[in-house]
């Protein structure tokens, strides 16, 4: 008999078919119609559970909560809605098993990222998700199942690479950024989106699984996925907390995968701007008597003394010798994103028993890597290298403070920058801080690129400028400065002044990217996320027996 | 789909299409003529034909008797 296809499911038999028989319970289920406010006014039909469904249940008689996205619905996106879905019920299992009562987080992935028409919103649900999955780990296996048509890419690629325990089926696909986002960006010299052998060969769970970055590849069946899932909880019961060395720690192993991995330049690139790099402008500025490195190096780091603070400030810099061409340019590729998580490792092992040094992410970031080899090499995992490092020092006290001096772009601000718990940025028009390429948003979403930049407008989440950001909660303080570009010895005396202020707060009182939720400055722009919260803590309770 | 009012049905349909009023019209007096039921139905149509959602109506109506 032909078993029956997990792939063709929807999100909610999908997470029907993982929990034990009749034991499934939604939250904020259609009927409570909590649904994007974003979308209608942009000209698109939205849905009423915003592609996401919330089950609690059990999986094997253990008490299980299963997310389940919708790749039916906008492409499987992640906006306001259901990003506050998903991260405000992993907040709500966290906080269970922190009380001792063990709950195992399950997500279906079938996503294409951030949605764009919520764009910065989006991002910032993101790191919330990716906070709350770290977080989770130190307690419970997170397990992750990639099994849809859609497949996962973007920031949910990064928090898949974050959980615990990843079951794929031949259907799925894991990266960070799609293939046709990299032929829109590149070129189809780059990478073709439409050579289907290809695609799967590159970026199919099978090809991830025999790298290592998958821990389960399963056939395409209910029955399959189904057992695998509860395969996984029983042996996590039995281990408690059995949460171990993650890949996303694992240097050994996926940095021999980079290393060894043949770079062919598929594609010639003209030199990088003429622009100095603001990142090393900065950081050169703020770290006095720093000697750069001959050789050319794109991850800056460096600890200097200010006061009673030792701080180790990391900055990402073009290096137009970088192995991989994708990543000349200051973006954050694959061994910048390892080169973070080092960094940050390092620091955590040498401050122990210690005084926490503050760590300072100096952004100026305009990109991900976009290529061919990044995705056949998983730069995703990288990425989630460096988003699980800063992770792992916040929760072991280290406060983290960011300042944005240039671009603030998608992934890479995911992976450097946006897990502090206090967010600087100059006070600039050329601060840029945006999850895709004006040309890539109008492919993706089907508009003309004149539609996009209007829609910013309306929609200032889509907007790509440092205030907008800032009204959604996503900057602490606005900096104002002489000269952005070269800047003079008094802005560099505030500036820092500035950061030692923000790092004081820090260890004043802890913070993390949820708690930007609750800024004045996000009570109306973030609203949906407040409510969501608010609707899942009142369902949780009637629900808890 | 939810039951309806003693008063009477209530539909709402949210669609990115233009132009197609009459086919819904039809549709939604084919369902109720058919079937003698008070609902509260609310449609986002997420880019399905009219047809389409005629059958899904058919089919929440019936695991709705379930």
């Amino acid at each position: 008999m032909k078993e029956e296809s997990y792939a063709e499911k929807t999100a909610r038999e999908r997470a029907r078919a993982v929990l034990d028989r009749g034991t499934f319970r939604e939250l904020l289920d259609p009927f409570a119609r909590i649904e994007s406010p974003h979308l209608p006014i942009q000209g698109l039909v939205p849905q009423s559970d915003d592609g996401l469904v919330i089950a609690r249940g059990k999986i094997r008689d253990k008490d299980s909560l299963v997310l389940s996205l919708e790749g039916g619905f906008q492409g499987g996106s992640v906006g306001e809605v259901n990003g506050a879905k998903i991260a405000g019920a992993l907040e709500a299992v966290l906080k269970e098993v922190r009380s001792g009562t063990l709950i195992f987080p399950v997500l279906l992935f079938d996503t294409g990222g951030i949605r764009l028409q919520e764009a910065n919103l989006g991002l910032l649900a993101i790191s919330e998700i990716h906070s709350a999955i770290v977080a989770l780990r130190n307690f419970v296996p997170v397990i992750g199942v990639i099994a849809g048509h859609v497949g996962c890419f973007g920031g949910m690629g990064i928090a898949a690479a974050l959980c615990s325990f990843l079951v794929g089926t031949e259907i799925g696909r894991l990266g960070l950024n799609g293939p046709e986002v990299i032929e829109q960006e590149v070129g189809t010299t780059e990478f073709d989106s439409r050579d289907r052998i290809l695609v799967w060969q590159t970026i199919g769970c099978r090809r991830r699984f025999d790298m290592g970055q998958i821990d389960k590849l399963v056939d395409d069946s209910v029955n399959a996925v189904a057992s695998a899932v509860g395969e996984t909880i029983s042996l996590g019961a039995v281990r408690a907390a059995g949460v171990g060395p993650t890949r996303t720690r694992d240097f050994a192993r996926q940095l021999q995968n980079i290393h060894e991995y043949p770079v062919a330049n598929r594609v010639t690139f003209p030199a990088s701007s003429s622009e100095p790099s603001r990142g090393l402008q900065w950081f050169n500025a703020l770290i006095e008597n720093y000697v750069p490195v001959a050789k050319g190096k794109s991850v800056l780091v460096e600890d200097v003394q200010w006061g009673n603070e030792l701080v180790r400030a990391i900055s990402v810099v073009p290096d137009p010798n970088a192995r991989f061409p994708q990543a000349r340019q200051g973006q954050v590729g694959l061994e910048e994103g390892w080169g973070i998580a080092q960094a940050i490792w390092e620091a955590i092992k040498s401050d122990e028993g210690k005084m926490r040094r503050a760590l300072l992410a100096i952004v100026d970031v305009p990109g991900q890597a976009f290529g061919f080899h990044e995705e056949a090499v998983g730069i995703h995992l990288s990425l989630a290298a460096a988003v699980d490092a800063y992770i792992a020092a916040r929760e072991l006290g280290h406060p983290i403070v960011t300042l944005i001096v240039g671009k603030a772009i998608s992934g890479a601000f995911l992976a450097h920058g946006l897990q502090a718990s206090e967010i600087l940025a100059l006070d600039d028009d050329r601060l840029e801080i945006h999850v895709m390429s004006e040309a890539s948003v109008a492919r993706v979403t089907r508009r003309s690129p004149k539609q996009v930049s209007e829609l910013a407008r309306i929609a200032p989440s889509t907007a790509r400028d440092v205030r907008s950001f800032a009204e959604l909660g996503g900057v602490d303080r606005l900096l104002r400065v002489n000269n952005p570009d070269l800047p003079d010895a008094q802005s560099v005396e505030s500036v820092r002044g500035e950061i030692l202020e923000a790092i004081q707060r820090v260890r004043a009182v802890p913070k993390e990217p949820r708690t930007r939720v609750d800024l004045h400055s996000a009570e109306v722009t973030r609203k949906m996320s407040r409510r969501v919260r608010q609707e899942i803590e009142t369902e949780w309770e009637v629900m808890t027996p | 789909m939810e039951p309806g009012s003693p008063a009477g049905s209530t539909v709402r349909v949210r669609t990115s299409v233009a132009g197609f009023q009459d086919q819904w019209l039809s549709i939604f007096r084919t369902f109720f003529e058919r079937h003698d039921v008070a609902a509260a139905i609310e449609i986002n149509d997420g880019g399905a034909s009219p047809p389409t959602v005629q059958l899904r109506l058919e089919q929440a109506l019936e695991e709705s008797r379930q």
